[in-house]
């Protein structure tokens, strides 16, 4: 080819068609700015080593991603449900067969790995650390960037896992931060315990090698790394057959799969709209205590939850509709900051912002010497998204809810638990436009769980 | 945005305001994302890409000079973390056909695939100057390289190409003798 033929084919690649900012990039710009450190903050870490800050924005995406639903063009996916969340399922008795747990010690700190979980998506692996001295609380780590406050302050690690010597998901960074908890202190030193919770989206083979690479304890770095074979769980799975028809479509659950990590609902759901109607329609769970099971993942026929809580009896499955040309289906991540000028009470609320959903009002903020109270109320139809809003500190930190917060349906007045914060201190909520919920009653049904004999 | 706006929110993000910037960010987020597409591969790089441009801008943005020059600047920041990231990636010629072979022809894969084969700066250049259509004055300032530079790295990198290109249709001639 020839030097003008080469250009008129180069000339001929000229992208002409408007790009669209794709969500997943939109999405990752806006956490980037939410998370951005004030300049006090910024000049503090100018004095430190730096470190990468793919860890830290990881954290902001964690605490922003407690807001609610995102839309990503097709079904809403519920951001939250993905996160991975801390605290062992109800402790049953785990048909995993795993060879001798390992253990290992660096730094005078012992990490020992007391049982692993899989059930063919979900893993959970749970370990108990010795510390040879008491455990330092630091939640500001030399050289990184700003983390959220982590609940009651408490020590955590950073660890990353391979499964067969790859990464479970190529979309999150090698290593995460995980909390853990006290179990007992004595004359030794302390115990601590914790879970890590981890989705095998990319890679789930029925058995694999895992590899877990703890790179910190509290505020000391070190290397523990623990190698051990993992088999996947046993599903005890019954199959269903029950439909709901009305006017609005048709409901019918095939199969329940119940495990210590995951709840699994076979189901196939054809609402009766026009053609082209811009409606999306979701199941959820309530267990029979009215709470809701938090949903990890909607693959469309299978619905996989959080486990049962022990001695359920039954579970509600509800329908609800979300209009995706509303408005706050369409704004993807937009998020309302409301500061506190002054302390909210039952008469005079602070109104908090939430979309085609409603609003939250916040009624009362209590301040305890070892706890700050938030009282609030959800008005209107997504109460779950709406009361997972954002309490931003005055140095645009995340502040970490001690307790999560009470999942129970008919739940009025509710409250979130933090650490202790300073009445002086500025505090900022943040909300984020919800989608509205449009429950199809008709559709609803129960499903009885089988009882142990 | 209006330009008094704009210019506005670049004085003040250069005081430090952070809400400033973010809507600077936000603004021209679409024509950083489109540059950002054109080096790299995937929306996944992009984010990387863009997360990583956007922290490093904010660390700096206080030290720029001429607030004029801030949609450059960022330019700048972006176009080497695009590097960076391209650098790691390192993807192979067969994921290149593989993700844009769809609706092309014979013709088409080759250059496609000989501008991947370009060294670093000319790939970027090419890429920039002729599939995002970024005239070479803009080029120049984002790359603070000066535009007669430029042209001299894009004729070689058309030599190159038409070198590479010309082998290539040799081969195929030679594969259909037999």
């Amino acid at each position: 080819m020839s030097s003008i033929e080469i250009e008129d084919a180069l000339r001929s690649w000229k992208r002409e068609e408007a790009i669209e900012i794709p969500f997943i990039v939109a999405n990752r710009i806006e956490e980037t700015l939410q998370t951005l450190p004030t300049r006090t903050m910024l000049r503090r870490q100018a004095r430190v080593r730096q470190t990468t800050m793919t860890a830290a924005v990881s954290l902001g995406i964690l605490g922003i991603a407690w807001l609610g639903l995102v839309s990503s063009g097709g079904a809403p996916v519920n951001l939250r449900s993905l996160l991975p969340s801390v605290g062992a399922a109800s402790p049953a008795p785990s048909a995993t067969a795993t060879a001798q747990l390992p253990s290992v010690k660096n730094q005078g700190i012992e990490f020992q790995v007391t049982k692993v979980d899989y059930d063919g998506l979900y893993l959970a692996i749970h370990y108990l650390i010795r510390m040879g001295q008491s455990g330092e609380e630091s939640e500001v780590r030399e050289g990184s960037y700003p983390v959220s406050k982590s609940a009651k302050n408490l020590p955590t690690i950073d660890a990353g896992i391979l499964v067969n010597g790859v990464r479970p998901s190529s979309d999150q960074p090698a290593t995460l931060t995980y909390p853990i908890e006290e179990v007992k202190g004595n004359e030794e030193g302390q115990v601590y315990e914790g879970t890590i919770h981890a989705a095998l989206f990319d890679y789930r083979p029925p058995s694999f090698e895992l590899s877990l690479q703890v790179s910190r304890v509290g505020n000391k770095k070190g290397n523990w790394q623990l190698n051990m074979p993992v088999e996947m769980l046993r599903n005890s799975y019954t199959d269903l057959n029950i439909k709901e028809i009305s006017s609005n479509g048709i409901l019918h659950i095939t199969g329940i799969a119940a495990n210590e990590l995951t709840t699994n609902l076979r189901y196939s759901l054809s609402p009766k709209v026009e053609d082209n109607a811009p409606f999306a329609d979701h199941i959820e769970l309530v267990d029979d205590k009215g709470k809701w099971l938090p949903i990890y993942f909607d693959e469309g026929k299978v619905l996989r939850t959080a486990p049962l809580p022990a001695g359920t009896k039954y579970i509600t499955v509800k329908v609800n509709q979300v209009d995706m040309e509303s408005d706050s289906a369409k704004a993807q991540l937009y998020l309302f900051k409301t500061p506190l000028n002054e302390k909210p009470t039952q008469e005079r609320p602070l109104k908090l912002p939430q979309g085609d959903a409603g609003y939250t009002l916040i009624t009362g903020i209590e301040y305890q010497k070892e706890r700050t109270v938030v009282n609030y109320r959800t008005v209107g139809s997504n109460p779950l998204q709406q009361s997972a809003w954002n309490l931003i500190g005055e140095e645009g930190i995340a502040l970490q809810a001690l307790e999560p917060y009470d999942m129970t349906v008919d739940l009025q007045e509710r409250t979130a638990v933090y650490p202790a914060i300073s009445s002086d201190e500025k505090l900022t909520f943040v909300t984020r436009k919800t989608v509205a919920l449009t429950y199809l009653p008709e559709l609803e049904t129960r499903i009885d769980i089988p009882q142990p004999q | 945005m209006p330009d008094l706006a704009w210019d506005t929110d670049v004085r003040l993000a250069r005081d430090g305001d952070r809400e400033a910037f973010s809507r600077l960010v936000r603004e021209f987020s679409g024509e950083m994302y489109r540059m950002a597409r054109t080096l790299l591969r995937s929306d996944e790089d992009c984010a990387d890409a863009l997360q990583e441009a956007i922290l490093q801008a904010y660390r700096g943005v206080t030290k720029l000079r001429e607030p004029d020059f801030f949609k450059t600047w960022m330019m700048r920041i972006l176009i080497r973390e695009c590097q960076r990231i391209g650098r790691r990636r390192s993807v192979s010629l067969s994921e290149v056909w593989a993700e844009e072979s769809a609706e092309m022809t014979m013709p088409d894969l080759d250059l496609r695939a000989a501008v991947g084969r370009l060294d670093e700066p000319l790939r970027t250049l090419v890429r920039l100057h002729y599939l995002a259509d970024v005239p070479l004055n803009r080029l120049a300032e984002w790359m603070d390289i000066p535009e007669g530079t430029l042209k001299s790295r894009l004729h070689r990198a058309r030599k190159q190409l038409a070198v590479w290109l010309e082998d290539t249709e040799e081969r195929g001639m030679g594969y259909e003798l037999h």
